[in-house]
């Protein structure tokens, strides 16, 4: 329709709607939706069990300064290991242990300045509802073997 | 073991340059212990994969993963001619007689 004009209609929602309809992502987006509403209660609350289960891990190594207020939280997990500079850290965990992690100021920089952690960031550990039990445990571990 | 190419690595941090250097083969324990010819070497031989990190006096550092034909190169300060005479170091070093690396 229109497509004569060289520029998008005014009209609302037709000026955002040019060219052919995604289907594929629609219907994804229509999957993921259906998914969330049978499945997002129970998947959140595994991902706070993992999440609690890996910061009480990591509380418990003594070279390890966890970030952020002790309580409930989401599925991210912030901390510092003694001697090893947060890229290094996860250069290690990476290449060393096969665990992927963040480290660095997470592109939040005045947060971190907050924090106190502006200089060289923190590590951080994302779990999800699909994280297992062994995996927190093996990422666990192997912050516990880089501190020994 | 030669030194193939050179590439810069970008952080999220403005930190020193840091440049990731790819070598004809996988680094083993044998070359890795060469580096203490270069400055002080941290070998973790227990982890899954060990780890390395030789830091050298005036500051760079080296850090790589035994298995892997890469390693990073950690300079201070962004002197290209500080980093040419780097790499002549590094590559005399890897020339040298075998030492095996020993767990720090």
């Amino acid at each position: 329709m229109h497509s004569e004009l060289t520029r998008q209609p005014e009209a609302m929602p037709l000026r955002l709607e040019a060219g052919t309809s995604n289907a594929p992502a629609l219907a994804g987006l229509v999957a993921a939706l259906s998914w969330r509403r049978q499945e997002g209660a129970e998947f959140a609350r595994r991902a706070r069990t993992m999440a609690e289960r890996l910061e009480q891990g990591l509380r418990s190594i003594r070279r390890v300064r966890l970030i952020g207020a002790q309580g409930p939280r989401l599925g991210v997990v912030s901390f510092c290991v003694e001697d090893w500079e947060p890229d290094e850290a996860a250069l290690v965990l990476r290449h060393s242990f096969g665990i992927v992690c963040r480290a660095g100021l997470h592109c939040a920089p005045l947060m971190h300045r907050a924090l106190g952690t502006e200089n060289r960031g923190t590590v951080r550990f994302s779990v999800s509802g699909f994280t297992t039990a062994r995996e927190v445990d093996s990422a666990i571990e192997a912050i516990w073997r880089m501190t020994r | 073991m030669n030194l193939l190419r050179k590439e810069p690595v970008e952080g999220c941090l403005p930190s020193a340059p840091e440049y990731r250097y790819w070598f004809s083969r996988p680094w083993r324990r044998e070359t890795i212990g060469r580096l203490r010819a270069l400055g002080s070497l941290d070998y973790y031989a227990d982890f899954p994969r060990p780890y390395f990190r030789v830091r050298l006096a005036e500051g760079i550092q080296i850090r790589g993963v035994e298995g892997e034909a890469c390693c990073r190169v950690i300079f201070v300060g962004d002197d290209p001619a500080r980093r040419e005479e780097f790499d002549g170091r590094l590559i005399r070093c890897l020339k040298q007689p075998p030492e095996t690396a020993r767990r720090s």
